[in-house]
């Protein structure tokens, strides 16, 4: 099945990066609305990009 | 119901149309190949109604039934394509001109008044209910009928049931309204119009034509390329069977608003309500089925721009239109999709659909092209019926291969109905129901939504569902104190510090044992550093040390990383870099198998720790601090590690005490390694609840008899499986003694029905629990206890906890009961995430729409769907992840590793199922000519990957399998190379044989496995209906091609076959060749061997209505079993046998070599107890003194003699194993015949030989049929007149050019038979 949290496989800005109050980051499909409790952090951008956000990378 | 009899058909109108009789009527005419499909469905199953399709037109007026007759009749008439009778000629199917009666004379109409009945519409109703049941006689015809059916003064139903392969839908238009025409001419008192329809040879010629022009070629090309790399089938219930022989329907009218507004919608996006309403089907289906690339059926009326226009007949078509929906497609432009394929598809039409499945490999079962069928009728009849109304109703439109979705608009204001018609093997009533219901709202939704609003804020589920799933089913809610995973170990060893807490070997550990060892431990790991939020790698085998570690980890406020030192190096490398641990606690002799790094190594057996305070420690972590981090496969080439708090697992743990509550005194099996999640709540659950802990020796798990001993021994009453090791554990006869086992909890993989089954016959006192979970959510999130009796897939139950499961569609919105989605997580027990991995962790622990603000839930990438009543059921993987034995596993990881490897350029893993429950991991790689071999590759991998992920076979390719749209095709990647052996044992029955030489025979081929499936082998369709005809003629077994879908294989087959039968009797005295049929049997005896298999060739020559049964030698089956004594003897048992099937005469004998003697000497006995035998027929075979003078024979010659049984020449030094060589080699079913039988028939061919050389003849009164086998042979005194002295009739020889052992071959047996077939004619006269 078609998953929203994969890339897809087309080059747009098809993610965010959402951050909730505890600092925990969720990558998040443009086409939904962002759930309550979470801010857009970064984004929209390719999934690739989203996934080299500060927050999203080993550190 | 009372018939009215019809009135007399008045003289026709001199203008009225006979058909004109030609010369093509008496060949028939060839079936279009819309017509082929159909004919070859119903031969699939000739009793079946499913192509019966029919409607009613209510009609309300003065009608006059003799003038609607004659209309009928009329109308009937003109149409010849109706007229016909369809017959297998040896043409193949061909239709006949059919000379229908008169109304009241043969003409199928029938009559009847119901206004007298209580409900008359019900009675009608019931009646044509009834009708539509009754299957068409294609060949006889006639292929439709009316019924005139009057329920009120002035309303009456006109019914009409017409067989699909004559009429669609548009010719029901046609006919409909010509009837309506002649009807009113007639009442009017006036000529009809002129006959206006077009000719059933200009259909067939206009068809053929097309099928040979150029435009079947570029609509050829334009399917091959619009559906290239389609997905699979999108059924909306997630499997196929074949057609039912009915349908269930479920009718419903379109709200007038919703009608309104998609009018009107349709209008804005310059589209026709039509369009709309398949872009809602194929987005329901998208989300049914979780595929952005839908493909949904759409009949045609397949008449564009041919003469077909004019002619009421069987035409129409159905086209796959594929879309693609994606959750941020929108209304418009998926509608924009519709119109664009609707319009492609017509320029197409006339292409059939059965060629286009033909044209992608896709014949035979389960693997359909195209989902939901929406068949949209827009046309209205507007009948111009004379003082009448006419309105239309459907009552079957074809048959359902899945689900259908007609839709009606009637011009007379009634909107749109739609009927949703399902295959009820695939669908039941409330399934078939929730989709309609869930269709309607959703169509609702669509035309009341923004046209360019993504369609993602659509979900299918209605209102009360989506409450069900997300709220009611998800009632969890628990409060707890917060406590963590060490905290009631300590309370628990403060109650009973002198209860056991654990076993290993002969030692015991008091609960104050332990816990003060564990203290100890902690306090010097306090001065190595760690403290709460630090991780402490353990290495250890499995040990009471392996037990105090943990707990002293978690003492110290550490979280543990178990590390199996059975790994490769490199591993455990890779997991100390990754996790960075504080240190790592290990015993001298595990030390030597970690690699080196710079972390201090504790050596427990090295270190003194009797000094240290065995009193706890005053520093607990708390419940949001880390309490383990367990690794597992990675799908980029990295294990990850699983960050798993103590609030978490401290939930688990305790809602696991809450449901199966353990008391001091249960004693709980530890046995799973420290590396799988399992083994926390093995190692915790019962340290903190006073029972004690019975741990297994470090390669235990493995081993099914130590644990069967070892439950025994300690008492074990609660354990864990792995369901394929619970399955290797039932198998073991000890098993059964494991009586003191309470609870068994299964969890890992699927757990089989069959093994549930195993579980309660071998352990009825216990239960088994189906938990789920992964190690991202504290090990189980589901629970399911197994009842005794159920059957289908086991469900993985219901949320544990303060646990919430969602299963989600590719827009997160949530599926209703019964539709797959993935299953997401929420609740207490989700981890942290995965260690020093942001970016997948962000990916995996995503938002939770669902959940209190701010929280999250993890993607298990696990297939699921709930049932009805709240518990969710596996289906699979999104991914490509697997599970072998229980371990999750990632090919990525191992793909990975092999595409690091030098001269591999690609690879792939897959685990491939090529035989039932036989599951092996298996790699392909291309890649230069330097690639390493099979071996050095797997030892390589070996050193980086543990034991389970190493695949057992690696293939190199040249290239991988693309399908059209490039992507790499797993479906087509190679079974790797077996021995031939296991390419197909050979035949172990003559059923079996019978069957590998018909598949061979309509196939083509030379030979053919037992295990090769018919439509891998380039069966089609009609090679299928050919070949069941063969079995049918040869082996009397009349089984519909329904059955080769589901048996493929000549073994698969033969089971299906013989099952109908009953036993296996292949080996019996008495073998029913063929037990079917009308006429006498006749009875044919062995040779010298004892078997008679080989004349199962003589069957299909005979013809199909003759039994023929076989006599064998006593001795094949049951060993000890004496062998008759004299040729008499034997006989006597013989006629015994023949008596049970035939009681009286006249029999008929036939006798191969020492077959015919002994039918000679039976037919003797026969008649000397006052029996007739009219045919008395040999092969090559000769009165026991020609052969009384030679020698016994030699094991030699009885291996000669096997071999000539199977058909074959004898020859010089024989032995058993050249022998059983040849017989492999040729495939012949008595190579499989166990060694025990082979021996029995060397003693039966010895025991033959005697009696063949000390019987003594008496005469047979009657004539004899002989067959010589005239080759010039070393025996040159052999002749048939030395059966003179042993007959009173004629004897008729025939020679045939063959040696004797050649008799039983094809062409030899041609002229055998038909000389049989000849005589038995004569006698049956």
């Amino acid at each position: 099945m078609t998953l929203p949290f994969d890339p897809t496989g087309t080059p747009g800005p098809t993610h965010l990066v959402l951050v909730n109050k505890a600092g925990e980051r969720s990558l998040w499909p443009v086409f939904l609305p962002v759930p309550q409790g979470w801010r857009a952090e970064h984004g929209p951008a390719s999934h690739a990009n989203c996934l080299r956000t500060p927050g999203l990378t080993a550190g | 119901m009372t018939a009215v009899p019809t009135a007399e058909t008045t003289a026709g109108p001199a203008t009225e149309s006979a058909p004109v009789a030609t010369a093509a009527d008496a060949v028939g005419l060839p079936l279009t190949a819309a017509q082929s499909g159909m004919w070859y469905a119903q031969a699939l199953d000739p009793q079946s109604p499913a192509l019966n399709t029919a409607e009613y037109l209510d009609l309300e007026g003065a009608l006059r039934p003799e003038l609607l007759a004659q209309a009928l009749h009329r109308t009937a008439r003109e149409a010849d394509a109706l007229c016909v009778r369809i017959a297998q000629t040896p043409d193949g199917p061909r239709q006949f001109p059919l000379d229908l009666g008169t109304p009241g004379s043969g003409f199928p109409l029938h009559t009847a008044d119901l206004r007298s009945e209580q409900d008359p519409r019900a009675a009608a109703r019931a009646w044509m209910d009834d009708d539509l049941t009754r299957p068409f006689d294609l060949a006889a015809g006639p292929l439709f009928r009316h019924a005139l059916l009057r329920i009120g003064d002035e309303r009456w139903l006109w019914y009409q049931c017409v067989h699909h392969i004559v009429m669609d839908g548009f010719g029901y238009s046609l006919l409909a309204r010509r009837t309506a025409e002649v009807y009113s001419a007639l009442a009017a008192r006036a000529q009809p119009g002129e006959r206006p329809f077009g000719r059933l040879a200009e259909l067939i010629a206009d068809d053929a034509a097309y099928r040979h022009g150029e435009q079947f070629g570029k609509d050829r090309a334009h399917w091959a390329e619009a559906l290239a790399g389609r997905p699979q089938a999108p059924s909306l219930a997630g499997r196929a069977e074949l057609p039912s022989r009915t349908f269930l329907r479920r009718s419903a009218r379109v709200p007038d608003r919703t009608v309104a507004r998609l009018r009107a919608l349709a209008d804005e996006l310059r589209a026709t309500w039509p369009d709309v309403l398949i872009a809602a089907q194929a987005l329901y289906v998208s989300r049914a089925t979780g595929s952005s690339d839908v493909v949904l059926g759409m009949p045609m009326m397949g008449r564009m721009g041919s003469v077909a226009l004019k002619i009421p007949g069987m035409v129409m078509n159905v086209l796959p239109l594929r879309l693609t929906v994606r959750p941020d497609t929108t209304t418009a432009g998926l509608t924009r999709q519709v119109v664009l394929a609707v319009r492609a598809a017509r320029r197409h039409q006339r292409y059939r659909f059965e060629d286009i499945r033909r044209d992608l490999g896709l014949l035979g079962e389960g693997r359909a092209l195209v989902g939901p069928l929406v068949n949209i009728m827009p046309f209205d009849y507007g009948l111009p019926f004379s003082g009448i109304t006419a309105v239309p109703h459907n009552l079957s439109a074809g048959p359902v291969d899945d689900l259908t979705v007609n839709v009606y608009d009637r011009t007379d204001g009634r909107g749109l109905r739609i009927d949703h018609d399902a295959n009820p093997a695939v669908y039941t009533g409330d399934e078939l129901i929730a989709h309609q219901r869930r269709f309607l709202q959703l169509l609702n939704r669509i035309v009341s939504c923004d046209p360019a609003a993504p369609l993602a804020e659509l979900g299918i589920a209605t209102e009360e569902e989506q409450w069900r799933v997300l709220v009611e089913f998800n009632d969890t809610a628990r409060p707890l104190p917060a406590t963590t995973l060490i905290g009631p170990f300590e309370e628990q060893a403060r109650r009973t510090p002198a209860a056991p807490a654990l076993v290993y070997g002969d030692r015991t550990l008091t609960y104050a044992e332990l816990n003060a060892e564990a203290s100890r431990l902690a306090r010097h790991l306090t001065g190595h550093g760690v403290r709460p939020g630090a991780l402490v790698a353990i290495a250890l085998p499995r040990s009471v040390e392996l037990i105090v570690a943990l707990l002293g980890v978690l003492k110290a406020g550490g979280a543990y990383l178990p590390l199996d030192p059975g790994y490769p190096a490199g591993r455990l490398t890779d997991m100390l870099e990754d996790a960075a641990p504080v240190c790592v606690v290990t015993d001298s002799a595990t030390r030597t198998q970690l690699p080196d790094t710079e972390l201090p190594y504790i050596l427990l057996d090295r270190t003194d720790l009797s000094a240290l305070s065995p009193l706890e420690l005053p520093r607990a972590p708390s419940p949001r601090h880390p309490a383990y981090v367990i690794y597992t496969s990675g799908s980029t080439g990295r294990p990850k590690g699983v960050v798993v708090p103590h609030a978490a697992i401290d939930n688990r743990l305790r809602w696991m005490q809450h449901t199966y509550p353990l008391a001091p005194g249960d004693r709980v099996l530890q046995k799973t390694p420290s590396g799988f999640d399992v083994s926390v709540w093995e190692f915790f659950w019962a340290l903190r609840e006073g029972a004690t802990l019975v741990v297994a020796d470090p390669d235990g798990h493995k081993d099914p008899v130590y644990l069967a001993r070892t439950i025994q021994e300690q008492s074990v009453t609660v354990c864990h499986f792995v369901p394929s090791m619970l399955q290797v554990f039932l198998a073991e006869p000890e098993a059964a003694g494991c009586s003191s086992l309470r609870d068994v909890f299964c969890s890992g993989e699927a757990l089989p029905r069959d093994t549930v089954r195993g579980f309660h016959r071998t352990l009825p006192t216990a239960q088994l629990h189906n938990l789920y979970g992964p190690t991202e959510a504290a090990v189980d999130v589901t629970h399911h206890t197994c009842t005794p009796g159920r059957s289908g897939p086991v469900p993985i139950g219901r949320p544990v906890w303060n646990t919430r499961l969602y299963v989600l569609d590719a827009a997160l919105k949530p599926c209703p009961p019964g539709i797959t989605g993935e299953l997401y997580l929420a609740g207490v027990q989700l981890a942290d995430g995965y260690l020093h991995r942001p970016g997948l962790t962000a990916t995996r622990f995503v938002a939770d729409p669902y959940g209190q603000g701010g929280s999250r839930m993890y993607r298990t990438g696990d297939l699921a769907r709930w049932t009805a009543d709240g518990e969710v059921t596996y289906l699979g993987r999104t991914d490509q992840q697997v599970k072998l034995r229980g371990q999750r596993l990632e090919p990525g990881e191992i793909e990975a590793h092999l595409a690091a490897m030098d001269a591999v350029t690609g690879a792939c893993v897959t685990v491939r199922e090529d035989r039932p429950g036989d599951q092996r991991l298996v790699a392909y790689i291309t890649g230069s000519p330097a690639v390493p071999d099979q071996e050095s590759l797997r030892a390589h991998l070996s050193t980086v990957l543990p034991e389970y992920m190493v695949p057992s076979a690696i293939v190199r390719l040249d290239d991988f399998p693309l399908s059209p749209n490039g992507k790499l095709d797993r479906r087509a990647l190679p079974a790797p190379a077996t021995d031939a052996k296991t390419d197909g044992r050979a035949p172990c029955n003559p059923t079996e044989e019978t069957l590998t030489r018909l598949f061979a025979e309509v196939l083509g081929l030379e030979r053919v496995g037992t295990e090769a499936a018919f439509f891998d082998l380039g069966g089609t369709s009609l090679l299928a209906a050919r070949l069941m005809s063969r079995i049918r003629d040869t082996l009397g077994f009349s089984a519909p091609i329904g059955t080769l879908f589901r048996a493929p294989t000549p073994a698969a087959l033969a089971d299906r076959l013989t099952d109908n039968t009953g036993t296996d009797t292949a080996l019996e005295v008495l073998l029913p060749l063929r037990a079917s049929g009308e006429g006498l049997p006749l009875f044919v005896f062995h040779p010298a061997g004892g078997i008679s298999w080989c004349y199962s060739g003589l069957l299909p020559r005979l013809g199909a209505g003759r039994p023929v049964h076989g006599l064998q030698a006593r001795g094949l089956t049951r060993d000890g079993e004496s062998l008759p004594a004299t040729m008499d003897e034997m006989a006597a048992d013989y006629a015994e046998q023949i008596r049970t099937v035939q009681p009286q005469g006249p029999y008929r004998l036939l006798g191969w070599s020492v077959g015919g003697v002994i039918a000679h000497t039976v037919a003797v006995h026969l008649q000397q107890t006052g029996e007739r035998v009219d045919l008395l027929a040999l092969m090559d075979a000769y009165p026991s003194d020609q052969w009384r003078d030679l020698a016994g024979p030699t094991e030699a010659d009885a291996l000669g003699a096997l071999l000539r049984m199977a058909g074959f020449e004898g020859g010089d030094g024989l032995t058993r194993d050249s022998v059983l060589a040849t017989l492999r080699h040729e495939g012949s079913a008595l190579a499989a015949l166990p060694e025990r039988v082979l021996n029995a028939v060397l003693g039966i061919v010895t025991n033959n030989a005697r009696l063949m050389r000390t019987h003594r003849h008496h005469v047979f009164e009657g004539d004899l049929l002989f067959f010589t086998a005239g080759a010039p042979r070393a025996e040159d005194w052999l002749t048939p007149h030395a059966w003179r002295p042993y007959m009173t009739g004629r004897l008729d020889e025939h020679t045939l050019d063959c040696l004797h052992p050649e008799m039983t071959q094809p062409r030899q047996l041609d002229t055998i038979a038909t000389v049989l077939t000849a005589r038995l004619k004569e006698l049956d006269t």
